[in-house]
């Protein structure tokens, strides 16, 4: 008889909410998937209002993991928007299977790689990002951006973002996606898994690959903090 | 006998997931093992630095417009309409053509049944010759009309208008000698 020197613990909840029935992976801020199944059945339903607060919900963290991924605001802002249409589209068919939100990453995944796949080789079709710039934002707009950080704190902050952006630039596409999942997104291997279409196995190997090769490239950055 | 963790347990422990008797099974299988513990090391270092570099949520511009946009945007793709359909929609979409082209149907059947009633042509309406109205600008003036088709004459009388005099010779503009559309303009008019 085989002996395992490892056996599963069922208590253990990390490894995804197909398992842990909630729970995003420990990441603060993660949205409770409890309010997120009432908000999906009425929207099911027909409810507007109910769809209004889901993507209110979870429009932050698709539009920063597209934002990461594609690296311009703009495409960003549209494939958010293009998510969030054919989430509502196909929200008939979505199971309470997996999370709302590990279904809406999904989506988000197909969307950027659709782009990928459309955007010119030179980059002719890129839209002018100035559009969002801030400087261009009327101040009296009600929806102005809200910019909480002190200008120090705001141009370390950009400079650090820039320096991740370019290390991140590197990376190929998947495992670029993996480690954002992971490390920024916080989502656990199971949900990567399903949002990627591929295996867990599949998944630690971008990650192994992605984190090294940011370790490399950021070492410098690393060791002079 | 199985001595390797599944990978579901190595991604936890290489990410620092793992407790108790878990992880102090991975570490002592791991201790033999420097790849694995590289692993994790880039983990514990390059986890914070994206984290701290890179936004896990972040309010896409004009977040209000954001939410405003995917709502017009279904309302166009559904017609206007985002309520679920329900079931008299449905009937009615289907009740309305099914009747229209039974209609249609019964109709034709009827046409090719019934014979036609004989149809009556009536005359054209003869027109009545009513006389022409005259009109006469001046007070004490009447006018009479007369016509006649056998002699292709027409005649109009006004009766009460002064006498003309003699005297009076009627101007040659009425005759310019040359052709039809000549102008008269230069003719010069006779004093009186």
């Amino acid at each position: 008889m085989a002996m395992n020197f490892f056996p599963r613990q069922p208590s253990n909840g990390v490894l995804g909410p197909a398992e842990s029935g909630g729970g995003a992976s420990g990441i603060p801020g993660a949205l409770p998937a409890v309010e997120d199944e009432a908000l999906v059945s009425r929207a099911q339903s027909g409810d507007m209002k109910a769809y209004d607060e889901l993507v209110t919900r979870h429009r932050g963290r698709i539009y920063a993991m597209i934002r990461n991924m594609v690296k311009n605001e703009t495409d960003a802002w549209d494939l958010s928007q293009e998510v969030f249409i054919k989430a509502w589209q196909a929200l008939p068919r979505f199971e309470a299977k997996a999370r709302f939100s590990t279904w809406l990453y999904r989506i988000a995944h197909n969307a950027v790689y659709d782009h990928t796949r459309r955007r010119r080789p030179e980059g002719g079709g890129e839209i002018n990002d100035e559009i969002f710039s801030r400087e261009r934002i009327d101040p009296a707009a009600v929806a102005l951006p809200s910019e909480a950080r002190s200008p120090d704190e705001s141009m370390a902050g950009d400079e650090l973002r820039r320096k991740i952006e370019a290390a991140l630039d590197k990376l190929s596409p998947e495992h670029r996606e993996a480690v954002i999942l992971k490390d920024v997104q916080g989502l656990a291997y199971k949900e990567i898994a399903e949002v990627m279409h591929c295996s867990l196995g599949t998944v630690m190997s971008r990650l192994f690959y992605a984190r090294q090769k940011l370790q490399s490239l950021l070492k410098d950055e690393y060791e002079s903090r | 006998m199985n001595t390797n963790p599944d990978e579901e347990l190595l991604a936890l422990w290489v990410d620092d997931a793992l407790e108790g008797a878990e992880a102090a099974a991975v570490d002592a299988w791991s201790a033999t093992r420097p790849e694995w513990l590289e692993r994790r090391e880039q983990a514990r270092q390059v986890r914070p630095w994206l984290a701290s570099g890179l936004a896990a949520a972040e309010e896409p511009p004009y977040a209000e417009f954001f939410n405003a946009r995917i709502t017009r945007e279904i309302a166009r793709e559904s017609g206007g309409a985002v309520a679920p359909t329900f079931g008299g929609a449905r009937f009615w979409r289907w009740f309305l053509p099914a009747t229209a082209v039974a209609g249609m149907m019964l109709c034709f059947w009827a046409g090719t049944r019934l014979a036609p009633a004989p149809v009556v042509t009536a005359p054209e309406p003869v027109p009545e010759m009513t006389a022409p109205y005259l009109y006469t600008p001046e007070k004490g003036v009447k006018a009479a009309y007369f016509s006649s088709e056998p002699a292709e004459a027409m005649v109009i009388v006004l009766d009460g208008v002064a006498a003309i005099p003699d005297s009076f010779e009627i101007p040659d503009t009425a005759s310019t000698g040359g052709e039809e559309d000549e102008s008269t303009a230069e003719i010069p008019t006779p004093a009186p």
